[in-house]
């Protein structure tokens, strides 16, 4: 009779011992995708044709290499292009006949644009092509600009240096 | 107080089977007890980086933060020119806990790494868990509670392009 006792005893201490520490674990995926940054290539650069000035008015460009933005080779980034003539002051111009623009993935869309400002003279500033790239990763565009001649009643004559900026924009 | 009826049980008990000299007697205690869920972590959604642009040049630190955000960007720190094409594609793991009202635990580990991730992926690991409701380490009121868990790595231009996969785990110890 006594072991009994001592049995039930042991059976009501025992909720009160405390639990021990319980250890669980989990996991979650994890996941990443490394790309290539979008790239924009020139390909081939533009010579402006050379125009003639007719009588005391006119201006005259001619052709030359046009300085680009890192060296002309891929830029990477989100698909910026810059192409700006190469001196500060009054001379010739060309701009990249065109270039390549390299999609990173899908479902990416470009825009291409010039410089806002009138002052450069870029015919069609503003948003001159945009929409998605058509059939595949890649499009080349072409890209061109125009001038202001000098007229009757502000005559001017000597090489003329605009600039011109092309900029990709992935959206 | 279980303490106290415990001893009364027990002094109950003590007081049958030693026994009076007299006829059969007989007294009840009252007995209490409370059921708790048992103590469970279980990831309820994976921890996502999204896609990252590799740098040209220099390293480029991408980190998911922990937070309960679905749709949260990477942050790029360091000196490389690393950047994030798409904007709200990333987002922390959450891990579940479920345990007892007030019931104290401690994150004993967690580790994040990827396939693959030698010569590509360098500095990986978790950010510091945040919890959903109250404080890190007490579970609220409820007694469950979520962990969000971000992570972090180090690319560089030699970082191979592709999709990584990997694991984020965590260790909980319920006190």
């Amino acid at each position: 009779m006594p072991r009994v006792a001592v049995v039930a005893l042991l059976s009501v201490l025992a909720p009160l011992q405390p639990a021990t520490a319980a250890t669980v674990q989990a996991r979650a995926e994890a996941s990443a995708r490394i790309l290539d940054g979008a790239n924009v290539r020139v390909m081939i650069p533009l010579a402006m044709p050379t125009i003639a000035a007719t009588g005391a008015v006119g201006a005259q460009f001619a052709s030359s290499a046009p300085w680009i933005g890192l060296g002309g080779g891929e830029m990477p980034g989100k698909g910026g292009l810059t192409v700006r003539p190469d001196n500060e002051g009054r001379g010739a111009l060309t701009a990249p006949g065109s270039f390549t623009v390299v999609r990173a993935q899908g479902a990416q869309a470009v825009m291409l644009k010039t410089n806002t400002s009138a002052s450069l003279g870029v015919i069609g500033d503003g948003v001159l092509l945009g929409g998605a790239l058509v059939g595949g990763a890649a499009a080349s565009i072409d890209v061109g600009s125009g001038f202001w001649l000098a007229s009757a009643d502000a005559p001017w004559s000597g090489a003329d240096a605009q600039m011109l900026i092309v900029l990709v924009q992935y959206n | 107080m279980k303490l106290r009826i415990a001893l009364l049980a027990a002094a109950s008990l003590l007081a049958m089977v030693t026994g009076a000299s007299a006829g059969p007697v007989s007294t009840s205690a009252t007995a209490s007890a409370t059921i708790v869920a048992p103590t469970t972590v279980t990831a309820t959604r994976n921890l996502a980086f999204g896609s990252i642009a590799k740098p040209t040049t220099g390293t480029s630190t991408v980190t998911v933060a922990s937070n309960a955000s679905a749709t949260a960007t990477p942050a790029l720190t360091g000196g490389g020119n690393a950047f994030v094409p798409v904007a709200g594609q990333a987002f922390a793991a959450t891990f579940h806990l479920v345990g007892a009202a007030a019931e104290t635990y401690t994150v004993t580990s967690s580790t994040l790494t990827f396939t693959g991730q030698a010569g590509n992926l360098a500095n990986v690991g978790p950010e510091t868990p945040i919890a959903s409701i109250g404080t890190l380490g007490t579970l609220p009121g409820g007694g469950a509670d979520d962990l969000y868990i971000g992570g972090h790595f180090d690319i560089t231009s030699s970082t191979s392009v592709q999709a990584y996969s990997g694991a984020l785990a965590l260790t909980i110890t319920f006190n």
